[in-house]
């Protein structure tokens, strides 16, 4: 039973892996596709991340981050409407979009190639974010990009499934900015 | 046959831009007549707003090297019959068509642009946006790139009027000589 004595320290350690809150006004998600071989540009307004993080135990962070598929917006309503339809994001049955880590790699520096689980219109896929995590007191940081295929996602089904009109790769970047939970 | 016109006559350069932007007018109109009753978002529909206004950045192009044409070079004289009112109604006509065939593609280009979608001029060119995306401005803008183009049209059927009246009362060679180039 000497092993119990162990609780408390974990209990204290995983405590100290900071907590941290997303601000919203501050934090971004991007992502940018081609159509008729030009770049548009589309944001997720709504979308909120549980993060621990602490520099000094990369092995310890976590992000869950859930995006409200709803809240996308390419400054053009029509083409925002379209783009939850069925065909696409499909947001009557795919309402969010979630992001689940599972391992933060240091990659020197502040760099951090975070592993974890997208899933995008009810479908799966790991993704590697490589990520720049910076910490300024009690307020973090965090930027990346990663390049999506939206097939891999079944985005664009039927007669979107080709790439004449809006293109395959789809280059995703986040701007998070967050506050350290008291 | 020349290229270039004479005061006797049009050279050819000059009939194949006008008898090209009849031609594309034309198509433009038809696409833009017909594309709006498309399914609203559906890539086909893309592909047919794509063409209708790569035809009509094309009406422009043309439009520009018309212009540079028209004012360095001579032209024949109108037909010594028509009456000074008549010369004024053919020049009012012919200078609002002018106008017309810059202002209708830019209001477009200025439409697409407002919506944020952009023109990928036939699959060559994608063109830079003149303004950023305005959703407030768009449909304003649609209306009056609407309005321009069925002024175009209104005139390009008075314009086709004048030049059957040319050709079947008054048998002047109006008509014929938009048609065959000029040899002096
Ligand atoms: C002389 C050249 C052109 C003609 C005669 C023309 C004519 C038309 C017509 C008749 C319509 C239908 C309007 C409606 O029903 O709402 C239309 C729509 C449209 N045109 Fe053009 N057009 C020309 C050039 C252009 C250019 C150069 C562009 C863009 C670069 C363009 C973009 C559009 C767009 C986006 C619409 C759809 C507006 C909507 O969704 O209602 N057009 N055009």
């Amino acid at each position: 039973m000497r092993h119990l004595a162990l609780i408390p320290l974990l209990l204290a350690f995983s405590a100290s892996a900071a907590e941290w809150r997303v601000d919203h006004e501050a934090s971004r998600i991007t992502f940018t596709f081609t159509q008729m071989g030009a770049a548009v540009e589309g944001t997720f307004e709504r979308f909120d991340a549980a993060i621990t993080f602490d520099a000094d135990a990369p092995e310890d962070a976590s992000v869950t981050a859930t995006i409200e598929v709803d809240s996308l917006a390419t400054r053009n309503g029509e083409r925002d409407e379209g783009m939850k339809s069925a065909d696409w994001f499909d947001v009557a049955n795919h309402p969010t979009a979630t992001f689940v880590s599972k391992r933060f790699t240091p990659a020197g520096g502040d760099r951090y190639d975070v592993e974890g689980e997208l899933t995008i219109r009810g479908r799966t896929r790991s993704i590697v974010l490589p990520m720049t995590i910076s910490i300024d007191g009690d307020r973090a940081r965090a930027a990346g990009e990663a390049t999506l295929d939206r097939r891999d996602f079944g985005l664009g089904q039927g007669d979107w499934a080709g790439d004449t009109v809006i293109g395959f790769d789809v280059p995703v970047a986040l701007t998070i900015e967050a506050e350290r939970a008291p | 046959m020349r290229l270039a016109n004479s005061a006797h006559g049009w050279g050819l350069v000059h009939i194949v831009l006008h008898w090209a932007t009849a031609a594309l007018i034309g198509w433009a109109a038809w696409l833009g007549w017909t594309m709006t009753d498309l399914p609203r978002f559906d890539p086909a529909t893309f592909v047919t707003y794509n063409l209708h206004k790569s035809l009509g950045v094309t009406i422009l192009l043309l439009a520009a090297l018309r212009l540079v044409w028209r004012v360095s070079r001579k032209r024949p004289a109108p037909p010594p019959a028509m009456r000074p009112i008549e010369r004024r109604l053919a020049g009012v006509t012919h200078a609002s068509l002018f106008a017309l065939l810059f202002l209708v593609p830019v209001l477009g280009w200025l439409t697409t642009a407002a919506a944020d979608v952009p023109v990928d001029w036939f699959g060559l060119v994608v063109l830079p946006q003149p303004i950023d995306a305005a959703e407030p401005w768009r449909e304003w803008l649609e209306d009056a790139h609407w309005l321009a183009a069925m002024l175009l049209l209104a005139l390009v059927a008075l314009h086709v009027a004048g030049a059957l009246k040319h050709q079947l009362i008054d048998g002047d060679d109006v008509l014929r000589r938009m048609i065959v180039p000029t040899r002096e």
